[in-house]
């Protein structure tokens, strides 16, 4: 009897996974076979915007909102890199987050900063501003220098009352743009007139090399963990941003890259400064908001709009991060919950959210869980040893396909690495993230969830970064010539900052 | 516990499954290396084309000799005879027949130059393309399953000018695909602007799917003596039609390429009529008579902000003294964007000086006004120290 349970338990836990690994490779697939199918449409289509005099000289125009804590290391030659930007309009505004560094002196001295008495807005809420400053030498750099909020929301709250223009992008003061992301990403606001959001791709700077601001050298990362998360964004850009906009059910715009209409971000009252993943939950808000009120709006992606930043690449700053994220995803997903399943939520309730649910916040639980289940049940004689296997290599196998498909995706649409050399790293890299990397980030993210269920205190977390890009930037006047690399090559980092303000 | 369940078809399908995913991986790392290789020598050859061809066409384009503007050629035969015109001047070379496989580049890059350039330059490129087939290759490219041969077709024929085409082209301008299609209108334009006119202006109206801003460019390219007539009657029409706010609109904003004479009737005529808001937003920003002032005023007290504000960038435009009391009542309004740009008319009117609003801002009750008149001081304060310095 108790022989016939068992039995029954282990056949419908083997059930479970086999249905689960369907259908997370039916989901990826579906939405790969999507990108398949929309990118180079897309891409061919932007033969238009390749053309000299491509602009069509009513592109509205832009304010650029740099947050920033302590990052006097980036700030002037993020700030340089900004203002070559290649497009009609746009206005800088530098949010000083209460520095405690020399980050004011710098920018003061460079632009010539002077105290502007401007009647400002207090749309939404956030820190007390203590000035405004205006450089006297360009009359688009304007400088915030508010009370320290603790996070990048409030520091982008009070960006966004301060923007003197209709749409703003908020940015972190290490972000690296293309020349043409603007002109990009203000397509859709073009092509629509009820566009509110619009997202861009973010890649991975580790291994690239920077001059003046600007990427002038595409390569791979040396650091193992940079390489595994040059797939992870490559999942999360391609398959999964591109097939979700294709359902219009875009549930996330990277906090480091977006385009927003400032009116409706007001309307949503603006980032959370209480959620740790304020990006995803701003964009699920504005979802709720419109949807929910049957206002008709448009989220959108542009997948060729490229920043680069530079991401952890130490076991402990990675293992911060990724606990955050997942405590943020539960955050946002808790805080919109009415979204899940409403019957005019569409796309966005019935799509992306359980997607993100079940696919990306439970998946921790079931898959240490099925590691766990199939280890015991195999030593204590429940599964044989073919049936363990069995599991195990279909775990393997599928997490191998869905990385080959990214692969498949960037070398069909973008080959951004074009050393050979690179491409058969990353072809390793889809096969050997399934032995260690995958699992390790299972734990951390199970962690996180934890650490949601506990509401335990709250934390930001500190982001190392290497700053090398900075390191010539001294030596050079003006000149700002680097390369990003991991920290085999680095005696130490060089600056650490906090990575969202914190 | 004797029932390991190797017997089990679930385990069997699990093997089933795991094999598939590594057969489904293994084909696409050969696809992808295969790719890889196929990319990397037509990258080459791409690099090889246009290397060759850039340099052939900046010469053309920087030769000394300027066609006369009278003898340009109109057509094939024409374009033909003044193409032998170069037959002298450049080598054998150039005058090979562009092969097949890599028509799309060259086209490229001829349309690339040739979007950079204005004036007679553009003449001797689209001679020296005619010679070399450009015409025919295009039309073959219209034909291409890829959508990116397609545009440069569409482009290129446009940039030809090639009249006997344009029936052809104008097929495109009906197709479903907004991007297509609009390029197609683009090239329609630059053949036979008066006919395109005459009977595909009012697809503008109807295509909601079109972006504004690129039909706003091609309007811009016209002829505003063409065009200016036909705008205006198009809006007239389509006032009764049913047509979206938003596209009407759009329509409305359209006739910023018009005459002042043709647009300002109907401006008139909406701003006194109509309450939809984004159609007197576009009249606001365009309407330059001051017939339609008083409607203009009533619209300073309308519920929607937006309105408001349009309202005083257009009574700033007109400048009257009349105004300034009016101005003065909006520096209190709840909205910031309508105080802001109500202390800019009231800086910018004729009637007021600097010191006029200086002694405003210490005259107001409240702080919102106060407040949006120092920063507008202030702005204009930096914009002449800018401009001075600029001088300098």
């Amino acid at each position: 009897m108790q022989d016939a349970i068992l039995h029954s338990f282990v056949e419908y836990i083997q059930w479970f996974y086999l249905l689960y690994f369907i259908g997370l490779n039916a989901t990826y697939g579906i939405l790969g076979l999507i990108s398949l199918f929309v990118l180079p449409r897309y891409i061919q289509k932007q033969i238009a915007q390749r053309l000299p005099h491509a602009e069509t000289g009513f592109e509205p125009p832009i304010s650029l909102i740099v947050t920033a804590y302590n990052e006097a290391p980036v700030i002037i030659p993020s700030t340089e890199a900004l203002r070559q930007l290649d497009y009609r309009e746009f206005e800088i505004v530098i949010v000083n987050d209460g520095s405690t560094d020399n980050m004011m002196e710098l920018l003061t001295k460079k632009y010539d900063l002077e105290v502007f008495p401007a009647a400002i807005r207090e749309s939404i809420d956030h820190e007390p501003i203590k000035a405004i400053y205006q450089s006297k030498k360009y009359s688009n750099i304007r400088v915030v220098d508010k009370e320290n909020g603790g996070c990048k929301a409030d520091a982008s709250n009070a960006g966004i009352n301060a923007a003197k223009y209709g749409l703003f992008m908020p940015l972190d003061a290490d972000t690296i743009l293309e020349r043409d992301c603007l002109k990009l990403l203000i397509q859709p606001y073009l092509l629509n007139a009820e566009t509110i959001a619009v997202g861009g791709s973010v890649r991975i700077l580790n291994g690239c090399e920077v001059e003046n601001g600007f990427l002038t050298k595409v390569g791979f990362p040396k650091n193992w963990y940079a390489r595994f998360q040059v797939l992870e964004y490559g999942r999360a850009f391609l398959n999964g941003r591109v097939g979700w906009n294709f359902f219009d059910a875009l549930p996330l715009i990277s906090g480091a890259f977006g385009l927003f209409k400032k009116e409706a971000v007001v309307e949503v009252g603006g980032y959370s400064n209480t959620s740790l993943g304020e990006d995803m939950d701003l964009v699920l808000r504005l979802h709720r908001h419109f949807r929910l009120k049957k206002i008709p709006y448009r989220v959108d992606f542009v997948s060729d709009a490229t920043c680069w930043t530079e991401v952890p690449y130490t076991y402990d700053i990675l293992k911060k991060q990724r606990v955050r994220w997942q405590r943020g995803l539960f955050d946002c997903i808790w805080e919109n919950k009415k979204l899940l399943f409403h019957p005019r939520s569409k796309g966005v309730g019935w799509g992306s959210m359980p997607f993100l649910l079940f696919m990306e916040g439970l998946s921790p639980f079931i898959e240490l869980f099925g590691y766990f289940f199939f280890l015991i049940s195999y030593y204590a004689g429940m599964v044989s040893f073919e049936g363990t296997v069995a599991f195990l290599f279909l775990s393997v196998a599928s997490g191998f396909m869905i990385s080959m498909s990214t692969v498949l995706l960037e070398e069909l649409i973008f080959q951004t690495y074009p050393e050979k050399r690179d491409l058969h790293t990353m072809i390793a890299c889809a096969f050997l993230e399934n032995f260690g990397y995958g699992q390790i980030n299972s734990v951390w993210r199970l962690e996180g969830t934890i650490k949601w269920i506990l509401n335990t205190k709250k934390s930001w977390g500190m982001m190392a970064r290497s700053a090398a890009w900075n390191k010539t930037a001294t030596e050079e006047e003006g000149g700002v010539h680097a390369v990003i690399e991991n920290t085999e090559k680095l005696d130490a980092p060089a600056e650490v900052s906090e990575e969202t303000n914190g | 516990m004797a029932f390991a369940i190797d017997s089990n078809w679930v385990v069997d399908f699990a093997w089933i499954l795991g094999i598939a995913c590594t057969l489904a991986s293994v084909s696409m790392i050969l696809f992808v290396l295969w790719f890889r290789r196929y990319v990397d020598a037509e990258n080459r050859h791409e690099k090889l084309v246009n290397d060759r061809w850039q340099e052939t066409l900046f010469e053309i384009v920087s030769a000394d000799e300027s066609p006369d503007a009278e003898n340009l050629p109109d057509d094939d035969f024409g374009a033909e005879s003044y193409s032998g015109k170069f037959k002298n001047d450049f080598d054998d070379e150039v005058l090979q027949q562009i092969p097949e496989k890599d028509s799309p580049y060259f086209l490229y890059t001829w349309n690339y130059i040739h979007e950079s350039l204005r004036g007679n330059a553009k003449d001797r490129l689209n001679a020296f393309a005619k010679s070399r087939g450009a015409k025919e290759k295009a039309l073959k490219l219209l034909r291409s399953r890829f959508i990116k041969h397609r545009l440069l077709a569409l482009n290129t024929l446009g940039n030809l000018g090639e009249k006997s085409t344009y029936d052809r082209i104008s097929t495109f301008a009906a197709k479903r695909d907004p991007i297509v299609s609009v390029w197609a209108f683009r090239a329609m334009f630059r053949i036979r602007p008066r006919e395109t006119l005459e009977k595909h202006l009012h697809l503008i109206a109807e295509r909601a799917d079109w972006s504004p801003a690129h039909v706003a460019k091609i309007l811009k390219e016209c002829d505003v003596d063409l065009i200016s007539e036909g705008l205006a009657k198009l809006c007239n029409e389509y006032r009764e039609k049913e047509i979206s706010e938003k596209q009407f609109a759009y329509l409305v904003s359209y006739l910023r390429f018009a005459h002042q004479r043709d647009a300002e009737p109907i401006l008139r005529k909406l701003i006194s009529e109509s309450s939809q808001m984004e159609v007197l937003i576009s009249c606001l920003r365009l309407v330059r008579s001051e017939d339609s002032l008083p409607s203009i005023r009533k619209l300073l007290i309308d519920e929607r902000w937006q309105l408001r504000m349009f309202s005083i960038m257009a009574i700033e435009r007109f400048g009257h003294s009349y105004d300034i009391e009016l101005l003065k009542r909006s520096l209190d309004d709840k909205n910031w964007w309508v105080r802001y740009y109500a202390a800019q008319a009231l800086l910018r009117m004729p009637d007021m000086t600097t010191d006029d609003v200086k002694k405003l801002s210490v005259m107001v009750e409240t702080d919102f006004e106060r407040d949006i008149l120092l920063q507008v001081l202030a702005e204009a304060e930096f914009r002449c120290k800018t401009q001075s310095s600029t001088a300098l």
